[in-house]
């Protein structure tokens, strides 16, 4: 963390080099955040590029004083896809289905080994359906804590919430899947 | 470890940074036995959530065309950044200019209105416009010298604006509001250059005096026109502008002065001639009041006038 607040301040200062180095290190986290939430794919990508150029153009406002950098980095990607969201619906109301095909998102690449791409692919099905099922909030600490991998702290700082709401939150959340997937995490546990 | 007190939310979270840091769901459950029936399910699903999300991957192709783009953006501010510093209009990266500016533009419809703004006078509905205007010429000076010009021009137009009102036949209390500001506008100019004014014009046996910085007194009968060479106590204070400066200009704030003195004895000369160009059908009593407030921001101006070859004085003693 020491290190991604050193080439922060430097690409405050004009450093290119170090904002790439940062770009680099958020990258992947942020396009799963974004593909959980609009489809992995190229809407994923365009998010993601989009949110490291908002980043860049408003670096120059972050302070270390202030919520930490990923939680900054993860509430611009929070905004612009609400954004977008409210966008699309704005521009076609035919097509106002839910924005987040997690199914897409949580897709296996193709060189992964067909063993393990059944046991996930299992898992990332159900886990769709259970995301939609469960309220906002408990979506959004799990796409924060699991699948963007933030710490509690990052969370916390990223939905403006303190971290004993969030840990209640990650608690009701997983707790809310579980029951939703119920049979199949048994199956998962028994075996 | 005994985990009778142990909050459930707590324990969840703190299994959780455990597997973080790569231990087991059976560590974690170990050291919280008397949860572990609680917990050990959701341990489960939060390591298939983020198994199931790891193997969401990028394109490397993607993620190289946005580092692409970050770097066109970073050029491109870059640039920008270079254009602002160099380009004529540097003066105006100050925000409160352009807000200032566009307010003026925007709010009152260009310069057209403006314009036909400057001939306005109190109590008239284009008057706000010249007051604004006024406002925005002192935001886009910078220096205290032309600060102080302008709040001599000011003045000068303050005074203009009375002569109007007299002819007009206006009412005293505008009037009074009006030759107040050219007070303001002298003593903010004088302040500007360095000097100060007395707090009450004062004259005594029909002289006008003024304390320059170094103690010294200067003064002037308040019958004097200050026009053509002006002697004070036998020494020279100033030469017609038409016939050439007798004391030089020494440096750039030297100049400033001399040309303050130069605008202070206009403004004199102006404000005397309207007062005695004050039309005769004024009924007697507005016409001995406003021949009064011309005749106190007379006495001002000879004082600013002192004051300004005092400060000369204290800068560049004569030899």
């Amino acid at each position: 963390m020491q290190d991604i607040e050193a080439l922060v301040r430097a690409a405050q200062e004009g450093n290119l080099s170090a904002f790439g180095q940062v770009y680099e290190a958020y990258y992947l986290r942020v396009y799963r955040y974004a593909a959980a939430r609009v489809g992995q794919g190229a809407e994923a990508e365009d998010v993601s590029q989009e949110v490291f150029l908002k980043a860049l153009n408003s670096l120059h406002r972050f302070k270390f004083t202030g919520p930490p950098f990923a939680a900054w980095l993860f509430r611009i990607a929070h905004n612009l896809i609400i954004d977008r969201a409210r966008h699309a619906r704005a521009a076609s109301t035919a097509t106002s289905g839910p924005p987040a095909p997690i199914d897409d998102a949580l897709s296996v690449p193709g060189d992964e080994n067909v063993e393990d791409q059944a046991l996930r692919s299992l898992d990332v099905d159900a886990l769709r359906e259970a995301l939609d099922k469960v309220t906002m909030l408990q979506r959004q600490v799990v796409e924060l804590r699991f699948i963007a991998g933030l710490s509690l702290a990052e969370t916390a700082h990223a939905m403006g919430r303190n971290e004993n709401a969030v840990k209640a939150l990650q608690h009701s959340a997983l707790g809310a899947l579980r029951r939703l997937l119920a049979p199949q995490a048994s199956a998962e546990v028994a075996s | 470890m005994n985990t009778s007190d142990v909050n459930v939310n707590d324990a969840l979270n703190h299994c959780l940074e455990l597997l973080d840091q790569g231990r087991t769901v059976d560590e974690c459950l170990a050291r919280y036995f008397a949860l572990a029936d609680e917990l050990a399910p959701l341990l489960h699903l939060a390591v298939q959530t983020r198994s199931a999300a790891e193997a969401v991957v990028p394109s490397p192709e993607a993620q190289r065309a946005g580092l692409g783009r970050i770097t066109d953006a970073w050029t491109a501010m870059e640039e920008r950044r270079l254009r602002r510093q160099r380009g004529p209009w540097r003066l105006l990266r100050r925000s409160w200019v352009l807000a200032a500016a566009a307010v003026l533009i925007l709010a009152f419809g260009g310069w057209s209105t403006t314009a036909a703004a400057s001939d306005s006078v109190p109590g008239e509905m284009l008057y706000p416009v010249k007051q604004t205007q006024e406002r925005v010429l002192l935001l886009v000076v910078f220096t205290d010298s032309r600060k102080a010009n302008l709040h001599a021009q000011f003045a000068e137009t303050r005074a203009k604006e009375c002569a109007k009102l007299a002819s007009k036949g206006g009412d005293i209390d505008t009037l009074n509001r009006t030759a107040e500001r050219i007070e303001i506008h002298t003593r903010t100019a004088v302040s500007l250059m360095g000097g100060e004014l007395p707090e009450r014009t004062v004259t005594t046996r029909g002289v006008v005096r003024v304390v320059g910085p170094s103690g010294k007194q200067y003064s002037l009968s308040s019958d004097t026109r200050i026009q053509g060479e002006i002697s004070v106590g036998g020494r020279q204070l100033w030469t017609d502008p038409e016939t050439g400066h007798r004391r030089p200009w020494y440096d750039e704030a030297s100049k400033q002065r001399f040309l303050m003195q130069k605008r202070f004895r206009e403004q004199f000369r102006h404000m005397r001639e309207m007062r005695e160009g004050l039309p005769v059908e004024l009924h007697p009593e507005h016409r001995r009041h406003f021949a009064a407030s011309f005749e106190r921001a007379e006495v001002l101006l000879q004082e600013a006038f002192l004051l300004m070859h005092a400060l000369e004085d204290a800068h560049h003693p004569p030899e």
